[in-house]
């Protein structure tokens, strides 16, 4: 998945509604959009995200790096 | 029970603590003195009032469960024919995502209890239900798809021999994302809580009694039955109508 792939995923999940959205973007993970990622990261990534973890999510990024860096191009 | 059925004192009876898988485990223990000839009828009764475990500002936890009650009567005709192969298991290292902490001997109620916050806007005390719903989902994630691989393969069957899926009722989400993990057809899949919410090991029974009045599945039908939740806890078997 390219970067810009991963971005438009989240704007997606997360209902997004900023213009340029960049993996530096703050995000605040509901419950609902937390079970989201937990599913997009195992669906996509077969990656795992304790809910610890989720909790300490603030940016795009911090997604991106439970994805796994080297699975993003 | 015993005394409000006018039920014969030749009938044992006993208690069984579970939660979400408990009506699969119940059908297990049935199949059991079934088979042993222990009994030739047993009447398996799931019942859950999750609502006096949820804390009044639980708002997160109150939106998901429902309280419920079902009664089964397996018999000895339907052990033979009608009761599958079980997969059980457990992982007691989940026990704490969904745990009512204080209230039984080891730890007594605390009427001292303070206000826990977690998740999005809720509360909580350690005299009340606490699930952590994302380390839950992980769970399933894990658990389910290898868990209807096994019970499939123990009862020899395919997805494609199913007539149809009934897992426990958790929520819809969770639900529709193993659908697909598993690759089970969409129209082959009960999700509906609608009416009752989350009604723990009740949920099965209702869901299959559901089916039953609305035909979708019929004499014959044969229909895989999936619990999972407190403990961790898993069973799942493959029933005959």
């Amino acid at each position: 998945m390219t970067e810009t792939e991963f971005i438009d995923e989240l704007i997606d999940i997360l209902e997004l509604e900023e213009k340029n959205v960049m993996l530096k973007t703050p995000i605040l993970l509901d419950s609902l959009s937390t079970l989201s990622i937990i599913a997009f990261l195992d669906q996509n990534f077969s990656k795992k995200a304790t809910a610890n973890e989720l909790r300490e999510v603030s940016t795009i990024n911090d997604i991106l790096l439970l994805a796994g860096e080297e699975n993003i191009r | 029970m015993q005394e409000r059925l006018k039920l014969r004192n030749d009938i044992g009876a006993f208690d069984y603590n579970l939660g979400c898988s408990g009506y699969v485990y119940g059908l297990a223990i049935a199949k059991g003195l079934l088979s042993s000839k222990i009994a030739s009828n047993v009447l398996l009764i799931v019942s859950e009032t999750y609502s006096k475990h949820i804390y009044k500002k639980d708002i997160a936890n109150r939106a998901i469960f429902g309280d419920g009650a079902a009664a089964t009567i397996i018999s000895e005709n339907t052990s033979e024919e009608g009761i599958g192969e079980f997969v059980l298991g457990t992982d007691g290292t989940g026990k704490n995502n969904l745990i009512v902490s204080h209230g039984a001997f080891r730890a007594c109620f605390d009427s001292e209890a303070e206000e826990i916050e977690y998740g999005t806007e809720s509360i909580y005390t350690k005299n009340h239900l606490y699930m952590n719903g994302p380390e839950i989902f992980n769970f399933t994630i894990e658990k389910i798809p290898p868990l209807v691989s096994e019970v499939l393969e123990k009862n020899g069957l395919t997805i494609e021999d199913v007539d149809y899926f009934i897992f426990h009722q958790a929520n819809k989400y969770m639900l529709n994302y193993l659908r697909r993990k598993v690759r089970i057809p969409k129209e082959k899949f009960y999700i509906n809580m609608s009416d009752s919410g989350n009604t723990v090991s009740v949920s099965i029974p209702i869901a299959l009694n559901n089916c039953i009045k609305e035909k979708t599945v019929t004499k014959g039908s044969k229909i895989m039955l999936v619990g999972f939740g407190v403990g961790y806890s898993w069973g799942a078997t493959i029933i005959t109508l």
